[in-house]
């Protein structure tokens, strides 16, 4: 029987990443609506084809991500979760506002936070991406943790912070037109005494649509205070425009210090970028291929550590990041730290790629370099590699310092004869 | 002969206009009684009315069951498809705009900016969505995504909008208003940079068959240039003066010399035969924008016009129709 050309490149893709510990994932293709409304990115929500059922708005699968957390939080997980899907993804072009089919594949690691964590789904894009193309690629980098803690340093409010990220031309119209620029010093008191005149007067009160006055007189006394921000927000302005202009090399990280003068938050996520730029490099990706732009981070309510984007220079072949703010957007109490990515990979479908098949061992190391050096060893002979939390499992690959590997209390010299015993063993 | 179909508004408030802005066109609409959906221009015998609710006289031109219709921007722009195809877009009646309105008790929100910031704190502090009532969900969830604002919730309904927010299933609406009373009374406001669209009358028409059928499209150019004329009409006056001078090309070039009573290309100029004895009298005629016409009037006394006589156009034809040709460009036959 002839393999359809999109399961020749699911097979691979889905080969590849199972070597990592990823386990596939089927998705229902009609969600509710509101898992997306409410949750998904700025820049997704108005592609999503939704429609209603009895008064209950559906949407076409748009994206793995929500579905994913969704997923996690509804089966009760709490152990660190490898899941990858291939599917159809339906959105609407914004062009023509058409509704596009198109095969996606995600990678969603959940419940996992740190540099190690980052790292490897990194890696792995790296490597989905050298299995699709050919081409020279390029990585980029954004860390929106570092533009919150910027732009938290400056004290407004999250609205503005939001704005200032998403739709800066608004907040320079906002500063300019003096929009906000109300100047009798007030109170709550006094504001709330007047609105409570203004709308029994008026009859106003009759019609509130769903807001009560305690919310119209916050959001009084906030437009008032905006008065006296309006420098802070120029500021602030300025440091966004002067980021959206310019990509840096992993040289030039050093040149954002200039931010993180007394921003200790900020100080830090610069030293994680870096530590992650490096370790990038030490794992073998040409540094030249790196840069970082603090721009694109419009997915701000979404994304909240590093994002990512690797692609030939022109169109981008796979987005990605840590999303650790997305279960608290979907009302669950616990925070779930989150890291993925999304590769469109139509234009894909068809080329010839070798076949691999899937396992899993868990290894444990003392660094994640360590761990690296035998889970790629490993991954060479096909073998499906996870880190693995604790070395107290006799199951566990360990790496011992002088460069031997014990397993079920077997010692082995060299990777070759691990990689032998693992093989014959499976 | 061939026949073709024009869908127009049956009730509501493009019906009547509609039939006024045809019959000021010299096109007529003769319907045996109100109750009957079909009717018949004599000016144009090729072409039967249908008539249909206005959303209907765009689903009924997309699926060729009219081949033209008359409708708001409004409608077309919501229901838009590439099977309808724009013949006209200002017919000059009709005039209503889609806004955004919110309870005149949000004293805190004046701009879309401002609603943008609501919608962001319900969500927030909330964990609900913007509730937008309307019966224009495609531009208005257009809208709303141009202007930043991505987590609210269409309610729809057919009517009465604008007694949402107050019965309290929608916080704000999106609708048609001409003056805004309608909102005030139910105790809505605009709010700046809130307006989805300006709307007034428009003439649309199926796009595949003006493309195949040369017949129709010859059909078209004659109600297009009807409209054109029209409308080129409602825009200038024709004034008559009489005026004293030496000589025509005298005071043909006084004419001139100001922009308000050059008209279109310049004056007509003819002699008075006035009484023997009497100065040398001319009647000037000029055609001139409606909205020259007091300037040209103070002008041309100014230059010793006697007596100055104001009409108005009731079709002014050009060199060819804008529209007719802007339609082949936009089918592809130009």
């Amino acid at each position: 029987m002839m393999t359809r050309p999109v399961d020749a490149l699911r097979q691979q893709l889905v080969s590849l990443c199972a070597l990592h510990g990823y386990e596939v994932v089927d998705t229902d293709l009609i969600e509710d609506a509101e898992l997306f409304l409410t949750s998904a990115s700025a820049t997704l929500v108005p592609k999503l084809y939704t429609f209603e059922r009895r008064g209950k708005p559906y949407v076409l699968r748009p994206e793995f991500t929500t579905i994913a957390m969704k997923r996690y939080l509804t089966t009760g997980q709490t152990q660190a979760t490898r899941w990858q899907f291939f599917d159809t993804v339906y959105q609407l072009d914004a062009a023509t506002q058409l509704l596009t089919q198109s095969y996606a594949f995600g990678v969603e690691l959940i419940q996992s936070d740190g540099l190690e964590a980052d790292l490897e789904v990194l890696e792995l894009a790296l490597r989905v991406s050298a299995l699709l193309t050919t081409n020279p690629l390029s990585l980029v980098l954004n860390h929106v943790g570092f533009i919150q803690a910027v732009l938290n340093h400056f004290e407004l409010d999250p609205f503005l912070v939001r704005l200032l990220v998403s739709q800066p031309e608004q907040v320079r119209a906002l500063v300019n037109d003096h929009n906000y620029a109300i100047t009798e010093e007030t109170n709550a008191e006094a504001t709330e005494t007047m609105l409570n005149v203004l709308l029994e007067s008026t009859q106003y009160s009759r019609t509130m649509g769903g807001r009560d006055r305690t919310e119209i007189t916050n959001r009084l006394l906030r437009k008032y205070g905006r008065n006296k921000q309006a420098d802070k927000i120029r500021q602030a302005f300025d440091v966004i425009s002067s980021w959206n202009d310019s990509a840096l090399s992993v040289g030039q990280l050093s040149e954002l210090r200039q931010y993180t003068h007394d921003n200790l938050k900020a100080a830090n996520h610069l030293s994680y970028l870096t530590e992650l730029c490096e370790a990038l490099v030490t794992s073998g990706v040409p540094e030249q291929r790196i840069s970082v732009r603090l721009n694109a981070a419009k997915n701000w309510q979404y994304y909240s550590g590093i994002t990512f984007s690797i692609g030939d220079g022109v169109t981008p072949l796979i987005n990605g990041g840590r999303y650790n703010n997305l279960s608290h957007m979907m009302g669950a109490s616990v925070s779930v730290p989150a890291v993925g990515f999304t590769c469109h990979v139509d234009s894909f479908i068809g080329s010839e790629r070798s076949e691999s098949s899937v396992q899993v061992v868990q290894v444990f190391a003392e660094s994640y370099a360590a761990y690296r050096e035998v889970a790629n060893a490993l991954r060479d002979h096909l073998i499906p590699v996870v880190p693995a939390s604790t070395n107290q499992h006799s199951e566990v690959v360990c790496t011992n310092a002088d460069g031997t590997f014990t397993l079920n209390g077997q010692l082995f010299l060299t990777i070759a004869d691990l990689v032998s015993h693992i093989k014959g063993k499976l | 002969m061939k026949t073709y179909t024009l869908a127009l508004p049956s009730k509501g408030e493009l019906a009547e206009p509609t039939y006024n802005f045809l019959r000021e066109a010299g096109l007529k609409v003769l319907r045996p009684n109100a109750r009957q959906y079909t009717g018949h221009i004599p000016a144009l015998p090729q072409l039967g009315v249908l008539y249909q609710r206005v959303k209907d006289v765009v689903y009924k031109v997309a699926d060729g069951t009219a081949q033209l219709g008359i409708a708001g921007l409004d409608i077309v722009h919501e229901y838009v498809t590439d099977e309808v195809v724009m013949l006209h877009d200002g017919l000059n009646y009709g005039h209503c705009r889609l806004v955004v309105a919110v309870p005149e008790s949000w004293v805190d929100v004046q701009s879309i900016l401002d609603l943008q910031e609501v919608a962001d704190d319900m969500r927030q502090h909330h964990n609900r969505n913007l509730r937008i009532a309307t019966t224009f969900p495609t531009l208005t969830r257009r809208f709303f995504h141009d202007v930043g604002i991505h987590h609210f919730s269409l309610v729809r309904a057919e009517g009465a909008i604008e007694a949402a927010p107050t019965i309290g299933y929608a916080d704000a609406i999106v609708d048609l208003t001409q003056s805004g009373t309608t909102l005030r009374e139910n105790h809505l406001k605009m709010v700046q940079n809130g307006t989805i669209l300006e709307s007034q009358a428009c003439l649309i028409g199926n796009r595949a068959a003006l493309r195949s059928d040369a017949e129709l499209r010859a059909l078209t150019r004659q109600l297009l240039d009807y409209v054109d004329a029209t409308l080129n009409g409602q825009q200038h006056c024709q004034i008559i003066a009489d005026i004293s001078g030496d000589s025509p090309q005298a005071v043909a070039a006084l004419v001139n010399a100001n922009n308000a009573t050059r008209g279109l290309l310049g004056p007509t100029v003819a002699p008075i035969y006035a009484a023997p004895g009497s100065q040398n009298w001319y009647t000037i005629q000029i055609t001139v924008k409606n909205h020259d016409r007091l300037a040209a009037v103070d002008y041309l006394r100014s230059i010793g016009a006697a007596h100055v006589l104001v009409a108005p156009v009731q079709y002014l034809f050009l060199n060819q129709s804008t529209s007719y040709e802007a339609l082949l460009r936009k089918l592809g036959l130009d």
